[in-house]
């Protein structure tokens, strides 16, 4: 059956209730986004694999359960794409480096074992910049794949790690996606991207089966539409998982209870070095938050935030790849900047990495002491839209920063979202990102829903 | 030394013993030839940490590589001070907390 171009753009729990109402079946659905995969997402490099014969297996099971009255949840029949560092049974996981392109971990990531068990079917692998941009990258070009292309103007980055992510979902070519963050790699392609993007605590959501980078700062989220259906995957994915010994043993249910008015806080000055529309996106969006909530400012604190990160990612990216250079297949990275980025990181001193995860304890607390107050802290997710794709990032964004916002969360383990709130230089999309208290996604994800009630940039479509 | 040492008392003896053991190098520079000291003496960090960078990999790494590399290590080297600047007391533990574990629970 040939389904209509609008439902690429609807959003989870809308799918949901058309193929239960037997307006089409799952196979109809994963036919319908596999095409999507070939036609939009694979000439922004956003695929690696198409998992078809996968899918298709996915969906006629699908639909064999709710024939047969076994209906898994809101993503029965739901097709995905996940980021390429979580490993497939029987499909390759290259991480996104040229060294890894014919790896097969032959058992499903705990993540992809969960979404089938909740009927959702797997549609493709998407790209994802080398090694999830531990090595350092300063360019769109970091991936075997090639640049991640942003879906509203071909010549501009999706963002990064979660390149594939991001485009693939601004581009509508799957309904939601699965994405990794160390510092940035979620909220980074979701924001340029147009999509609404979910980094959930640290801790909530297992990450076994995913490339490690940073074993004590990755998270895996999704990437969708709206926060609502952000709140329908984290639903499926959480949950403590004995073959992550970091994973929380808090239990995770996604609820529809908090309503306004909301208690959100500014970071004074956050607005003051971030591109003119940017600015001007962020100020609307708080004016479109006010009549439901207080808004008060607070001061981010003075702490290294930036260093600490970088010295833990630097220095357990070394731990996990250290093998690379015996093997040279650091000498195959993309970026030339990335075949250098691991000889620097091998030979910090002990003493930087123990210091760094000293000073992340006192991050924490002072983090926690600043948003506890609060639901949210409000912020422009990025000083800038996605550069061009041939400018070196450090080029095209140097004068804007959104200060050490990405570094303090990420060090903090802290959830955060992010949710397009216009358009700026060259029509490319702006966000405005909530960043919360730790296992306190419910609360982001309600402020978003509300905020998503009474604007309309969410489904705006590049094409 | 006394039995009773305190966790306190026994890290400011341990304290006293590592500062000795970070002075051998100089102790040991001082005893080498003039000019060898004198080179090592004037030799900067970066150097020093290019030259070990370089034993990592010494067929691939040429001095192009090394020279992109300077920066890198020369932030390393201004972000471990700035870290070790912080102040922190002997009770700040970091964040990864070790728990002793048996296979049965």
């Amino acid at each position: 059956m040939a389904l209509a171009n609008d439902v690429a753009w609807m959003g989870v729990r809308e799918l949901g209730t058309r193929l239960r109402g037997g307006e089409f079946t799952a196979v109809d659905l994963a036919r319908f986004f596999l095409d999507r995969i070939e036609q939009k997402a694979k000439p922004l490099n956003a695929v690696v694999t198409v998992t078809a014969e996968r899918a298709l297996d996915e969906a006629r099971q699908a639909d064999e359960d709710l024939a047969a009255g076994r209906d898994r949840g809101p993503l029965h029949g739901i097709p995905y794409g996940a980021k390429d560092l979580l490993s497939t049974r029987g499909i390759a996981t290259t991480w996104g480096a040229a060294c890894f392109k014919q790896q097969v971990i032959d058992e499903d990531a705990t993540v992809i074992r969960r979404l089938r068990e909740a009927g959702a079917v797997l549609a493709a692998k998407l790209s994802m910049v080398e090694l999830a941009g531990g090595l350092g990258y300063d360019q769109a070009n970091a991936s075997f794949t090639g640049p991640g292309l942003n879906p509203y103007d071909n010549s501009a980055w999706s963002g990064g790690s979660s390149s594939g992510p991001g485009s693939a979902v601004g581009a509508g070519a799957v309904p939601f996606a699965i994405g990794s963050e160390t510092s940035g790699s979620i909220m980074t392609p979701a924001g340029y991207c147009g999509v609404t993007g979910l980094r959930p605590t640290y801790g909530r959501v297992s990450r076994h089966g995913a490339m490690a980078l940073s074993w004590s700062m990755d998270k895996l989220g999704p990437l969708s539409r709206t926060a609502d259906d952000c709140g329908l995957v984290l639903a499926a994915i959480a949950g403590h998982d004995p073959l992550d010994p970091s994973s929380s043993e808090r239990a995770y249910a996604y609820t529809l209870d908090q309503q306004p008015p909301f208690r959100l806080a500014t970071l004074k000055g956050i607005a003051d070095h971030v591109q003119p529309e940017v600015k001007a996106n962020y100020q609307r969006s708080l004016e479109v938050l006010r009549p439901f909530s207080t808004l008060s400012e607070v001061e981010l604190p003075d702490l290294p935030y930036g260093m600490v990160a970088g010295t833990i990612i630097a220095c357990e990216m070394a731990a996990a790849f250290e093998g690379l250079l015996a093997d040279g297949g650091v000498w195959q990275m993309t970026a030339p900047e990335d075949r250098l980025g691991l000889h620097a990181a091998l030979l910090i001193p002990a003493k930087d990495y123990i210091n760094a995860q000293r000073i992340r304890v006192k991050i924490q607390q002072a983090l926690d002491s600043l948003v506890a107050p609060y639901d949210a802290l409000v912020a422009p997710t990025l000083a800038s839209v996605a550069g061009p794709i041939d400018k070196p990032f450090s080029e095209y964004q140097r004068g804007f920063s959104t200060r050490e916002l990405t570094p303090a969360g990420n060090v903090a383990g802290l959830p955060a979202l992010t949710m397009p709130n216009g358009f700026g230089e060259r029509g490319l999309p702006t966000g405005l990102k909530l960043i919360g208290r730790a296992f306190e996604e419910n609360r982001l994800l309600a402020i978003a829903r509300k905020y998503q009630q009474l604007t309309d940039w969410h489904r705006r479509r590049p094409f | 030394m006394k039995n009773n040492l305190s966790r306190r008392t026994f890290i400011g003896h341990a304290a006293g013993g590592i500062a000795s053991l970070a002075a051998v190098p100089a102790l040991a520079a001082d005893e080498k030839p003039a000019e060898i000291a004198a080179g090592l003496n004037a030799a900067k960090p970066a150097e020093l940490w290019l030259a070990l960078i370089k034993q990592l990999d010494p067929e691939r790494l040429g001095d192009e590589h090394l020279a992109a590399l300077r920066a890198d290590v020369q932030w390393n080297l201004r972000r471990s001070a700035l870290l070790s600047g912080l102040a922190m007391t002997n009770a700040d533990e970091p964040a990864p907390v070790f728990r002793a574990w048996r296979a049965e629970g």
